[in-house]
């Protein structure tokens, strides 16, 4: 030991480095921290998986080579200078690609479980709540990018409606300049994540709300004196396609976001009332949707340009909810059975329509057209929930099982609206 | 060519660690005794804080993983933010010791009292020497004697002058020579 008087500056010094040793953290420590890390990794992968993430990564692989320290100033000037070509070019490319949206990863189900937000990872089956459990969310939506929840809350007559992130970050109310009444339909997004479409209530009349998911402005898009339902945004992100109520039926319409260029794209559907545009083809060609009556319904898929629609599904099934896969090469949808719904997958044209899985319903594709989310019910009532499977019917897994306590036919599974991404019927 | 290799494998490293829940907690269980160790001889072992710095560490590694451009190896990147860390809390404290002064200083000679009751090692009495210096001078004495960062970086990081911290730095090992003679004659 050293004492005042001899001890120098470099003894001081020896003495505090002595302090620099090795140690070993509590292994409770170490469960803790990485039970409480899991979760945001998870939000930081799927971030890192969306093509914003893909982008940054790329373009920072592209440029540490030329900023590192070994490389000359001429060269590293150089360096820039092509790689700012490249860039530009990439740029073009992108803007190119971007016209024709490619299908993203999966990235996270929101779901609303007995009104609580969840993250489920579609993967693991792991679940993780994004709000606390007294906010009772409803008609649940994700951004295409995967990074937005958005959801309505539906208390004392008052419908509101919020974005929060997935990570459970950032949530504001949106809307707020309207007092509307949220109709429960399915809320879509824009494909650039940017906008969101709603069927609300205003002045006593549905009408379709666009929601500038950024500052929160909303402004309805279709006439106040049209009651229109269902809306749906066109590839392009230009048209909101929605169903047109009247004293003659229900039709199919587009209408620019602007609210110009109302028009009917169906054609003569010879009495069929329309439940609804239901997906759109990802080259913006068709609308599938489905049309009946109290006796009958069959899928349709209905031209923009042409303004005809065609008819997919046999005069002998009644089929309804239609999906378009994101590569537009495959629709599903589910037919009627004794015990609730098949779901059943068709070629885009209607060509080789075949049953994948009984006792289902449908609530979309994957982005990357992997899977189908699925409501299932087996007839013997023993299993069942909400979950994914293949598109030939195999790799069914239930990430939210049916629970007893909410027994209402088909919310068995507790949840009070999910999003993936992608628009669904 | 063999530092482009270095690169890219420890660029993979942290995206790799992120690819999938697995290789998260392989990458978690080997990194974080490294930061903890490193903060827990820098927190003068204080357990509670080096834990909750490390936390804070590896929180703030996962928001910023864009910015790890794979130069370093991962741990010293990670010891860079764990530094930053370490630099904030020195920073409220010295903020919180000016205001409680008199409360604090009574506080510290209660808790030596008792503690040399139990006696102590050679490491825990510089520990507890280290503890007993104002915020700033420990941070100071950690940052150039411990971690040998320059003068001038170790002021950056704590947000003064170079000259400050120069004058800082001398008035920290005096105060340690102090300090540390009053705890061996106790």
């Amino acid at each position: 030991m050293t004492n005042q008087r001899t001890m120098t500056t470099e003894q001081i010094d020896a003495a505090i480095r002595r302090m620099d040793v090795a140690s070993t953290p509590d292994p409770a420590f170490i469960a803790s921290s990485y039970a409480a890390l899991e979760g945001r990794a998870r939000a930081a992968r799927v971030r890192d998986a969306s093509w914003f993430g893909r982008l940054r990564r790329d373009a920072r692989l592209l440029f540490t080579p030329a900023l590192g320290p070994a490389a000359s100033r001429s060269i590293s000037l150089a360096t820039l200078v092509m790689l700012l070509m490249l860039a530009l070019v990439a740029g073009l490319i992108l803007a190119g690609a971007l016209r024709q949206p490619q299908p993203l990863g999966n990235g996270l189900l929101i779901a609303s479980v007995k009104g609580q937000l969840e993250a489920i990872d579609p993967a693991s089956g792991s679940a993780r709540p994004i709000l606390p459990a007294d906010v009772k969310a409803e008609g649940v939506s994700r951004s295409p990018d995967g990074r937005i929840a958005t959801f309505w809350t539906n208390e004392a007559g008052r419908s509101r409606l919020f974005a929060v992130g997935v990570d459970g970050r950032d949530r504001r109310e949106l809307a707020t300049g309207l007092s509307v009444t949220w109709n429960p339909s399915i809320d879509t997004w824009s494909s650039d994540s940017g906008f969101l479409a709603t069927e609300v209530t205003l002045g006593g009349v549905a009408r379709i709300l666009i929601v500038d998911v950024a500052t929160g402005a909303a402004r309805p898009v279709t006439p106040p004196n049209l009651v229109a339902h269902n809306p749906l945004w066109s590839p392009d992100d230009h048209w909101i396609a929605f169903t047109p109520q009247t004293t003659t039926g229900r039709g199919l319409s587009v209408i620019r976001t602007d609210g110009t260029q109302m028009h009917d794209v169906a054609g003569d559907l010879h009495g069929l009332d329309v439940s609804g545009p239901d997906t759109w083809s990802p080259d913006g060609e068709w609308i599938y949707f489905n049309a009946g009556t109290t006796a009958v319904s069959h899928v349709f898929r209905a031209s923009i340009t042409r303004r005809i629609s065609q008819q997919l599904t046999a005069d002998a099934l009644r089929a309804y909810a239609t999906a378009s896969s994101p590569d537009g090469s495959r629709i599903a949808f589910v037919v009627d059975a004794p015990y609730g719904f098949d779901l059943w997958i068709a070629n885009s044209d209607g060509r080789e329509p075949h049953r994948i899985l009984a006792a289902a319903g449908l609530g979309g594709w994957s982005a990357d057209g992997e899977y189908i989310l699925v409501r299932w019910k087996p007839p013997d009532d023993a299993l069942g929930g909400l979950g994914t499977v293949k598109p030939d019917g195999t790799d069914l897994k239930i990430l939210i099982p049916f629970d007893p306590s909410c027994r209402q036919g088909w919310e068995e599974t507790c949840e009070l609206g999910f999003g993936w991404g992608q628009a669904r019927p | 060519m063999t530092t482009q290799t270095g690169e890219a494998e420890a660029v993979n490293e942290l995206e790799a660690a992120l690819d999938n829940d697995r290789a998260f907690e392989s990458w978690h269980r080997r990194m974080l005794p490294r930061v903890y160790s490193y903060l827990l001889s820098r927190c003068a072992g204080d357990v509670t804080l080096a834990e909750e710095l490390t936390q804070q560490t590896f929180i703030a590694a996962i928001d910023r993983r864009s910015r790890f451009d794979g130069r370093s190896d991962a741990i010293t990147w990670l010891c860079g933010i764990a530094r930053h860390k370490l630099a904030d809390h020195f920073r409220s404290r010295e903020r919180e010791e000016r205001r409680q002064m008199q409360i604090q200083v009574r506080q510290i000679e209660l808790d030596y009292h008792a503690r040399n009751q139990m006696g102590l090692e050679d490491r825990t009495l510089i520990a507890e020497t280290l503890r007993s210096l104002p915020a700033s001078q420990r941070a100071v004495l950690v940052f150039v004697v411990l971690d040998d960062l320059p003068v001038g970086e170790a002021a950056r990081l704590m947000g003064k002058s170079r000259g400050a911290t120069e004058s800082l730095l001398f008035r920290a090992r005096e105060g340690f020579r102090r300090a540390y003679a009053r705890e061996v004659a106790s």
